[in-house]
């Protein structure tokens, strides 16, 4: 697992509001009421083909965010780690997602602003 | 009259379109997932980091090397010996026999462009970098990049390498070896299975061509419907070639007769992270380093030991015997483990994909009808 860390704060930009105004992903489900909303790229991810997702955090200047994913039914995770990189302020690259098998992943991201630690989850389906 | 005729032409239209569409026994969710499993043949791609990739002379001296026995130290083993072209690529025997007998399956060679991995266990990311393992095996070839470097300074095809490769005095053994499994690869790459029954009822299904999907015989088509429901065969055997390209745990055992374990994954990984020749080293022709991020992002997990690559199914009735350790000797043997398998032999925290199908003989039958649409392209 790879994590990336962007400290200090600053401040929200322009850009970020504005992609928090605009939720069109698929919006993530928080382990913390106090927790940011968060959504990421909302795909349809390939069997077994490597994939990239854009998280976007609102309200965020930095964080710690890691990432991972698991098949429920069939109790296993991902053969890859995943690497993340922060790309704005806010949003968050994850480069080359292996899912690989065809069904329903959990999507798992563990986020640590400042010193609050935050789960989000979100469900993918590989056709 | 005129317009009973054209009544009379509109019911018979309409029978046969209700009886075409009686001839397709897939659902419409069994339809998209059969929609996965295509298009075939892909289209083919040159290898960013292999520079003989598609290269007519390169293809041309692969061909010629790979069936040169004086590749090997001892001088009567060739890359055809195990992978013989008039046999798919296998020898048909249970384990590959080199020097001595070797651990596993000798794996047919078709379509290796599709895949991620290569070998039984995925210790080599690129076909390359595969095609050179055999030649360092103690059981196989037998060389060392020493012996192999001095052994194509003297031999029959060095100014046909040199052309491609530039003078081979200045280049280091290692070196030397990339190049020579550069240049295998760029043969064995241009083994490409042809398009299959299957592929034709898949491709009619793609553009609603019902008449010329109705032509896929139902046997088949109740068999492609256990593949991708009861059987749970497709949550491996996945995408166009049938293969995720990644590495399970078949229940098949990993003790060797002889005494020992073949660890399978855990082993590929291990020499995978050893090996000189991958994705990421500087062996790679592609400056991009395409596909290098597996090798450097690849999990090591308890999970892999025993873990072997998942084969394709393409021409798959001309392969056997089968498994890593080519234990079962037909079709009717592997359908009959996945039958019956043995939960005992699987990682108790493993994942929870296979357990006993309990299918019927007429199940098991139409299964192997559909894989035998699998294999029937010539």
């Amino acid at each position: 697992m790879k994590t990336l860390c962007i400290s200090g704060a600053v401040a929200l930009s322009a850009s970020m509001a504005l992609a928090c105004s605009d939720q069109s992903g698929l919006v993530l489900t928080a382990n913390d009421e106090a927790a940011p909303v968060a959504f990421v790229t909302d795909i349809t991810p390939p069997a077994s083909v490597p994939f990239d997702v854009t998280l976007t955090l609102c309200g965020t200047a930095s964080a710690e965010v890691t990432f991972d994913a698991i098949m429920p039914a069939h109790q296993h995770g991902m053969n890859y780690a995943v690497d993340v990189r922060q790309v704005t302020e806010g949003t968050f690259h994850m480069e080359n997602i292996v899912f690989h098998m065809p069904g329903l992943w959990e999507l798992q991201f563990d986020v640590k602003i400042d010193e609050a630690r935050y789960s989000y989850r979100g469900e993918m389906m590989v056709p | 009259m005129r317009l009973l005729l054209l009544l009379k032409q509109a019911v018979l239209l309409a029978g046969a379109s209700t009886a075409t569409q009686a001839d397709i026994l897939l659902s419409d969710a069994e339809i998209a997932q059969t929609l996965q499993h295509g298009p075939w043949p892909q289209v083919a791609q040159t290898d960013p980091s292999n520079r003989f990739s598609g290269n007519p002379n390169a293809i041309a001296l692969g061909q010629t090397l790979f069936h040169e026995t004086s590749l090997s130290l001892s001088g009567d083993l060739s890359c055809a010996t195990c992978h013989q072209p008039e046999q798919d690529f296998t020898d048909g025997r249970a384990r590959g026999l080199g020097k001595a007998l070797l651990k596993r399956n000798t794996q047919s060679l078709w379509n290796m462009d599709q895949f991620r991995w290569f070998g039984w266990s995925g210790d080599t990311d690129s076909l390359w970098a595969q095609s050179i393992t055999p030649l360092f095996h103690s059981d196989e070839m037998a060389h060392s990049p020493q012996s192999l470097h001095g052994l194509m300074l003297g031999h029959a095809t060095r100014e046909q390498i040199e052309t491609l490769t530039g003078p081979l005095d200045t280049v280091s053994p290692e070196e030397n070896a990339a190049n020579l499994g550069k240049i295998i690869a760029a043969y064995v790459e241009t083994q490409r299975s042809g398009q299959t029954s299957f592929d034709r009822f898949r491709d009619a299904l793609a553009v609603d061509d019902l008449a010329t999907a109705a032509n896929y015989p139902k046997d088949a088509q109740r068999g492609l419907q256990l593949f991708l429901g009861e059987g749970r065969c497709s949550f491996c055997h996945s995408g166009p070639n049938f293969s995720n390209s990644e590495f399970h745990d078949a229940g098949v055992p990993y003790f060797l007769a002889e005494g020992g374990v073949d660890e399978g994954r855990h082993a590929g990984i291990l020499a995978l992270q050893s090996s000189p020749f991958t994705l990421n080293s500087a062996y790679s022709d592609d400056p991009e380093k395409t596909g290098a991020w597996a090798v450097r992002n690849v999990r090591f997990n308890h999970a892999n030991f025993g873990m072997f690559r998942v084969p394709s199914l393409r021409r798959v009735m001309h392969t056997a015997p089968y498994m890593h350790d080519g234990s079962l000797p037909d079709i009717a043997a592997v359908l009959d483990h996945y039958n019956t398998i043995d939960m005992e032999r699987l990682h108790s925290d493993g994942e929870a994909i296979l357990r006993p199908l309990n299918m019927s003989q007429d199940q098991l039958d139409d299964l192997a009808a559909f894989l035998a649409t699998l294999s029937d392209d010539g």
